[in-house]
């Protein structure tokens, strides 16, 4: 057992005395009415959003915007997204715990749940995705371990599993139940999980040859930092949100160390950014043409977008007079948004410069824009989300929430009263 | 490479590649044979179980007419694919097919097929039909016919077609109309397309045919390919192989065309001509080698009528017998005719030939001027001079010769230059390598477009003779080849002669507008449309409307697609697709006799041309006028001694499939110089235009004695439109239709969905209008929207639009509205580019 | 049995843009309406049968695109079920419909823009019965398909349906494996450029220039 009496600084995360004195009590359900509606809520936007689905695969794909040379869109840019999300969540709240650290005032079982939650979107985005969901059996019979997307399927399920485990592991050492060493060892585990994740996420464009957007071997590494940046901006708003809601109390210097550890994964992720782009830019070379489509072309307002966020959300976390709570959350919600942008960015972007766009017969199946040729279909975005997909996202969106909130009504995830 | 206009594609839009040179690439290496078969993988077709390949052409109006296997599977056309020529065993590119022939099982069963007579139950061109029965049909049609010759005179009953159908049966080669048509007195209308070339041509060489040159496959043997205003890899793509194989050969390929075509973008030189001044850069380079001396003199003697004297009052060549010597009268044996001389395309079949047959004829010679000085008859003198005049009483002579270089030294590179917008330097290399033979001359449907197109076909023939590059293999000019054999037998039993006059369908409006032809009362109130698509097609749309539509009774339409022709019918007729009935092509770019067998029973109430006739003839009164079945027929037309002393019969074409009529392999004209003149040498002067048709039309005989160069109608900077409208007006014949079949048809329509036409940008830039908009082109004759395309292949100052979109497939107007139905008087040729017309965005109403 | 190494030589002297192979491939194999699994693209200007240069300094060529059957195709790499898969005694790159789930994750994954299409709807077609051969597999809705080298031919040891079509005799079919071949002699004859040598995916697709 580690002795923890010489650390400087203790982590109330781990002192679980208040906890062992109500042993065996169940955790209370909490939450009123407001709660309450909003899971009724997010379970009719979910209903919405599966029968929308149905009708996506009634009546064709062909109802989403995507199509054959752009041929991803809004799902697996949410899919991203939420992996970030959730990678982020859970390393915030495993780290502390793995390095036998500091943590962040004992919010780190609703960051946990948080990170389930949008572990259950990202894979919610996959399936929506498919074309023959109901092959989804066949990962499991027929499978390629070649392949990085069936890296990412084993992964983000070992990954969901793990996520639950430790979440149980959370509580059961709360009550006693499960050793230090024990929650130790699984919080490493999941950390290594959380970054593998996002890694392997990254690995599905990073190791594609074809998409001289994506294959960087910086993507891996980039997309951890972003998941760190979106991730702590998640846990900032989730929490602040709770504490708003009574729900929790959280010390204001944890919101503060999570705004300086936001501070910094943003500066870190801005470097990976400029380290591309000085890296495509610097040859002259094919690279301009992405350098061109980001920073001028159709996905400059998503890139600036992000710059400018970003630079908001580091300013506000790094100005001493800045970091209210208002104004952290606001750099939580920037700094969200600017990942979004970021997946946007990579997404479309890799759609955006076509390898080989010659002329050529072009039709309702070709490209999004077709109408317009295959010039015209490349001049502004070549992608946008077509209604039906907005439905079925917002659905699996609403999906997440309703598990995170099932989560908070039911589950013992507040750090102890 | 040069950026192009386009805002995204800019960077990426090139291929990203490197050149990978593999070995050294041998100046000349010729390819592996193209015939040779993969070691394991072979070409052709397996049947399935259950399919048949039936064999079957493929035969619209493509010069390809190639032979197919129909794959019939549970009784549906599924494929069609290529089948070999049993004519052509070693294959050299004969065996062939292309995207339009894939693409039948559309044209059998798509959604515009007719289904069963309709009669038009709204306005004519609502849209609104009642299905009536074939009896009733046939009943209406004849009675209407009866009561309009009643009323107006036999004559005023017309028939014409278009190209849809090439088979002998059934089709534009069937003498079956004429059967019935003649026995009523019907006027036959005939179109008046691609003609100019002939008439220029066959006026200097006589005739084998309306489109005479040598084989496609003998373009090989060339040194120099010199193609003027054919777009051969889109128009006729069944040729391109051979000038591939020529040019993979080493031979030079020469375009002159005002656009950068396909073929331009494989040519080694290709001249940017301005349209319709051919002749006079032909006339510059006769210009060059007449100055330079380097004129084939003894051909000129020997094969030309260079030496003959012509006489300026008359304009005619001088005879013996105009200096008193008698002519002869001699013996001649009857003569074979010529297996190689097909039938104008322009004939009634009820026309008896007159056959040479035994007997004797008057010989009186040509005068021509000896080396002593001395008048000669061309046969006794020994040295005719070219150059020269004599004094004839008070009349003076001059040689042809003579009168050529008058009319060609007025034509100097520099002043051709002005004209064409080439430079002269390239006018005099142009000439060089045209010295430099033997060489063959391809004219195109380009120059023949405008109303000066039969200058540019006798230019380019009269450069012939003074080179001499004629006759033999890699040598020759002409309109492409796609001509007939001659041994068939049109002459049907109960075939007559026709009483009325075949007219041009360039007549029709004045002639519907006056109910005058050639000062006698001609009212025209009935016609019958068969295998074409006259309402689409044919110049000046609004016209052809107002005067030839508006003056007509009864309109009625046989044909199996629903076209703008059906759509303007008053009754419309169910015929069925090729495919459907036996038939026999004989006019095939593979200069084949080919056969078409049935491969499935008409669909819908479709009847075949002929059984249409059967019934149309019974309904008129003459039940028996056709007492064969269409199997006889086929014996009638093949079954003939001229073509059995070569082996040919109906039973050897049905066991053979496809049998070749040509009296050489490759077939090269004019060899041994007998030219089908009356002279029988090369008449680069003409003494009388023979008129495409004779309509007793105003011309300039003085103007037609010689090539010379004049402006076209409209299409030049200066012309009395331009002031209004600056661009010309060019089609071209796309590789997605033959004419406007295949117009609807939907497999085709995906890689082509509607009407469009390029522009070079510069012009596009200058009247703000971007690439991909709907814009409107318009002239006084009316107007077609489509969308705009930007292309640096066009010349300024031109546009080029896909030709033959059927009105419903445009968003306003359509093409033919725009084009003029002004004609020359010798040619009567329809001049698709002679327009002048602006263009402006489409702003709809 | 010797391991073949199946490609195809497209002489773009001789191609002149007809797209008889397109529509040959089209009709062969019963394609779904708007699905092509060969296109043919302009080199040149922006449009098609469009040239670059200003008038008269022109050039214009023509590619005809279609799965490049790669010797080290990205997509096979990829794909989580094996649904696309590279035959070893031809060398094709095959695509079982029964297995695709739909990911698309090929479709990214290759870098030949547009070889690969998706049936985004039930297959819809222009006649209301299959064309082309017979023992062509089914098309399914929202699944991937590609240029299959028109398998079933091959299996009746003929050459894909492409290839005997092409008017102008561009279109080379053959083992590489054997040095006696037709596409054998003409690469090492002639000039020729693949596409997107860089990207390492080693394409059997050789065009002569």
């Amino acid at each position: 057992m580690t002795d923890t009496s010489n650390v400087a600084v203790l982590d109330d995360d781990m002192d679980f005395a208040p906890a062992k004195e109500r042993a065996g009590a169940k955790a209370a359900a909490w939450g009123g009415r407001g709660l309450t509606v909003g899971i009724g809520v997010a379970a009719v936007l979910t209903a919405i959003g599966i029968a929308l689905w149905a009708v996506q695969l009634s009546g064709g794909m062909v109802q989403t915007a995507m199509r054959n040379l752009d041929s991803w869109g809004l799902y697996i840019t949410m899919f991203m997204f939420f992996v970030g999300l959730s990678a982020g969540g859970l390393i915030i709240s495993s780290v502390p715990k793995a390095f036998g650290i500091r943590g962040f005032g004992g919010i780190s079982k609703v960051a946990v749940m948080s990170s389930i939650a949008c572990t259950v979107a990202a894979i919610g985005m996959v399936v929506v995705d498919l074309g023959q969901p109901l092959r989804l059996w066949e990962l499991f019979a027929y499978s390629n371990l070649g392949s990085p997307l069936m890296w990412d399927i084993i992964v983000l399920g070992t990954y969901l599993i793990l996520s639950c485990v430790y979440l149980w592991a959370q509580v059961r050492a709360e009550q006693g139940k499960v050793s230090h060493t024990a929650l130790r060892v699984i919080s490493v585990v999941a950390l290594v999980c959380a970054i593998l994740v996002h890694s392997v996420t990254a690995w599905i464009f990073g190791l594609q040859q074809g998409r001289e957007m994506w294959h960087t071997a910086l993507l891996a590494p980039w997309f951890v930092s972003s998941a760190l940046v979106c991730g702590t901006g998640l846990v900032m708003c989730v929490a602040a949100a709770l504490r708003a809601a009574g729900y929790l109390a959280l010390d204001q210097a944890n919101l503060v160390r999570l705004a300086k550890l936001l501070a910094a994964f943003v500066l870190v992720d801005l470097y990976f950014f400029g380290c591309d782009l000085l890296t495509e830019a610097f040859p002259a070379a094919g690279g301009l043409a992405v350098v061109e489509m980001l920073t001028a072309g159709p996905l400059a307002p998503f890139f600036w977008g992000e710059v400018v966020l970003c630079a908001v959300a580091a300013v506000i976390c790094l100005v001493p007079s800045l970091r209210t709570t208002p104004l952290m959350v606001a750099a939580g919600l920037c700094a969200i948004v600017a990942i979004l942008c970021k997946r946007v960015q990579l997404l479309v972007g890799g759609f955006q410069i076509a390898n080989i766009g010659l002329p050529g017969p072009v039709g309702p199946m070709t490209v999004t824009g077709w109408e317009s040729g295959m010039a015209g279909a490349y001049q502004g975005m070549v992608y946008w989300p077509a209604p039906i997909e907005w439905g079925v996202a917002l659905g699996v969106v609403a999906l997440a929430v309703l598990v995170f909130l099932l989560g908070v009504k039911f589950l013992p995830l507040r750090p102890q009263d | 490479m040069a950026e192009t206009k386009s805002g995204a594609l800019t960077r990426r839009g090139f291929l990203k590649t490197t050149a990978a040179l593999a070995g050294v690439a041998a100046a000349g290496a010729a390819a592996p044979t193209l015939t040779a078969l993969a070691a394991e993988y072979g070409t052709g077709q397996v049947a399935g179980e259950g399919e048949q390949l039936v064999c079957g052409v493929c035969r619209g109006n493509c010069f390809g007419q190639c032979k197919i296997n129909v794959h019939v599977r549970d009784g549906k056309v599924v494929k069609t694919s290529r089948r070999p020529f049993n004519s052509w065993p070693e294959g050299g590119a004969w065996d062939r097919i292309c995207l339009r022939g894939l693409s039948h099982p559309y044209t059998v069963y798509g959604e515009r097929r007719i289904q069963y007579p309709m009669r038009r139950a709204g306005e004519r061109g609502s849209g609104q039909w009642e299905r009536i029965t074939w009896d009733e049909a046939i009943k209406e049609i004849t009675d209407e016919w009866k009561r309009i010759q009643a009323e107006y005179g036999d004559q005023a009953v017309a028939y014409t077609r278009g190209s849809g159908n090439l088979a002998s049966i059934n089709g534009v080669g069937s003498p079956l109309f004429n059967v019935l048509f003649n026995k009523i007195n019907a006027t036959q209308i005939k179109i008046a397309r691609d003609q100019a070339n002939t008439r220029g041509i066959n006026r200097v060489v006589g005739s084998l045919g309306d489109w005479v040159l040598n084989s496609t496959q003998d373009y090989i043997n060339s040194k120099t390919v010199f193609v003027w205003g054919a777009n051969i890899t889109d128009a006729q793509a069944q040729d391109w192989p051979h000038v591939a194989n020529a040019v993979e050969a080493g031979v030079k390929l020469v375009v002159i065309d005002p656009i950068y075509t396909q073929l331009a973008s494989k040519a080694d030189l290709w001249i940017p001509i301005q349209p319709a001044t051919d002749a006079a850069l032909t006339l510059s380079m006769m210009y060059v080698m007449i100055d330079e001396d380097a004129i084939n003199k003894p051909f000129m003697k020997d094969h030309t009528v260079a030496p003959f004297l012509v006489r300026s009052d008359t304009g005619k060549f001088l005879h013996m017998s105009d200096l008193g010597v008698a002519p002869r009268e001699v013996p001649v044996e009857a003569q074979a005719t010529n297996i190689d001389a097909a039938r104008s395309s322009s004939v009634n079949y009820g026309a008896t030939g007159a056959s040479a047959g035994a007997g004797t004829k008057l010989i009186d010679p040509y005068a021509v001027l000896d080396a002593d000085g001395v008048v000669k008859a061309v046969e006794d003198a020994t040295d005719p001079q070219l150059e020269g005049t004599y004094q004839f009483g008070d009349v003076e002579c001059a040689t042809a010769y003579t009168l050529l270089k008058e009319e060609v030294m007025q034509y100097p590179p520099e002043k051709a230059s002005d004209i064409c917008k080439i430079p002269a330097e390239d006018i005099v290399e142009l000439a060089h390598i045209a010295l430099d033979g033997p060489c063959i001359h391809r004219l195109g449907w380009g120059s023949n477009s405008y109303t000066n197109g039969v200058h540019a076909a006798h230019a380019a023939i009269t450069m012939a003779a003074l080179t001499g590059q004629i006759g033999y293999s890699g040598a020759g000019t002409g309109a492409c080849n796609w001509n007939s054999g001659s041994g068939t037998n049109m002459l049907l039993p109960n075939m007559t002669a026709a009483k009325n006059p075949l007219i041009s369908a360039l007549f029709l409006p004045e002639i519907m507008r006056t109910g005058k032809y050639m000062g006698k009362d001609h009212p025209i109130k009935a016609l019958y449309v068969y295998s074409g698509n006259p309402i689409t097609n044919q110049v000046n749309t609004n016209e052809y409307l107002n005067d030839i539509l508006g003056n007509l009774e009864l309109l009625v339409t046989a044909d199996y697609t629903y076209t703008d022709t059906v759509h303007y019918s008053d009754i419309v007729l169910p015929a069925c697709h090729w495919f459907e009935a036996e038939d026999i092509v004989l006019l095939t770019g593979a200069q084949c006799y080919e056969y078409n067998a049935k491969a499935i029973d008409p669909l819908y109430e479709s009847k075949t041309d002929s059984d249409i006739l059967r019934l149309l003839a019974a309904g008129m009164g003459y039940p028996d006028l056709f007492p064969l079945t269409d199997e006889e027929y086929c014996h009638k037309i093949l079954d003939t001694p001229a073509l059995a002393a070569r082996g040919i019969s109906f039973d050897e074409l049905k066991e053979k499939e496809d049998l070749y009529y040509k009296s050489t392999k490759p077939w090269i004209p004019w060899a041994g110089n007998s030219f089908m003149t009356p002279s029988g040498r090369m008449e680069f002067y003409v003494e009388e235009p023979e008129l495409q048709f004779d309509m007793g039309q105003e011309y300039d005989r003085d103007r037609e004695h010689l090539p010379r160069y004049f402006n076209p109608t409209e299409a030049y900077e200066g012309s009395p439109q331009w002031d209004k409208y600056k661009l010309i007006l060019l089609s071209e014949r796309p590789r997605f239709r033959v004419h406007s079949m295949f117009s609807d048809n939907k497999y085709l329509r995906e890689l082509d969905p509607e009407p469009t036409v390029k522009i070079n940008p510069a012009d596009a830039e200058a009247r703000g209008l971007a690439d991909g908009e709907y814009v409107e082109v318009y002239n006084d004759r009316g107007h077609a929207v489509a969308k705009l395309v930007y292309n640096d292949a066009i010349r300024p100052g031109c546009m080029v639009y896909p030709k033959s979109w059927q009105m419903s497939q445009h968003k306003a107007g359509c093409w033919s509205e725009l084009l003029t139905s002004a004609y020359d008087p010798v040619g009567v040729n329809e001049s698709y580019f002679d327009n002048l017309v602006e263009v402006r965005a489409w702003k709809e109403a | 049995m010797v391991d073949k190494r199946l490609a195809i030589v497209v002489d773009t002297k001789r191609c002149i843009a007809c797209n008889s192979c397109a529509v040959a491939c089209k009709i062969e194999n019963n394609l779904p309406n708007e699905v092509w699994w060969n296109r043919i693209l302009n080199v040149g200007g922006s449009n098609m049968d469009s040239p670059s240069g200003t008038y008269p300094n022109l050039s214009m060529q023509t590619i005809t695109l279609s799965c490049q059957h790669c010797e080290n195709p990205a997509c096979v790499k990829v794909c989580p079920v094996g649904a696309t898969y590279k035959d070893p005694e031809t060398g094709v790159v095959r695509q079982d419909y029964d297995k695709c789930i739909g990911c698309r994750m090929c479709m990214s994954a290759c870098p030949y823009t547009g070889v690969r299409s998706f049936n985004w709807e039930e297959p819809g077609y222009h006649v209301d019965f299959a064309v082309g051969d017979a023992d062509v597999v089914p098309h399914q809705k929202h699944t991937v398909e590609k240029c299959t080298m028109c398998w079933h031919r091959l299996a009746k040891d003929l050459q894909p349906a492409c290839m005997e079509v092409c008017i102008g005799r561009a279109r080379f079919f053959g083992d590489l494996n054997d040095p006696e071949s037709e596409v054998s002699k003409l690469i090492a004859k002639r000039q020729y450029i693949q596409l997107l040598p860089e990207m390492g995916t080693k394409p059997s697709v050789y065009y002569l220039v």
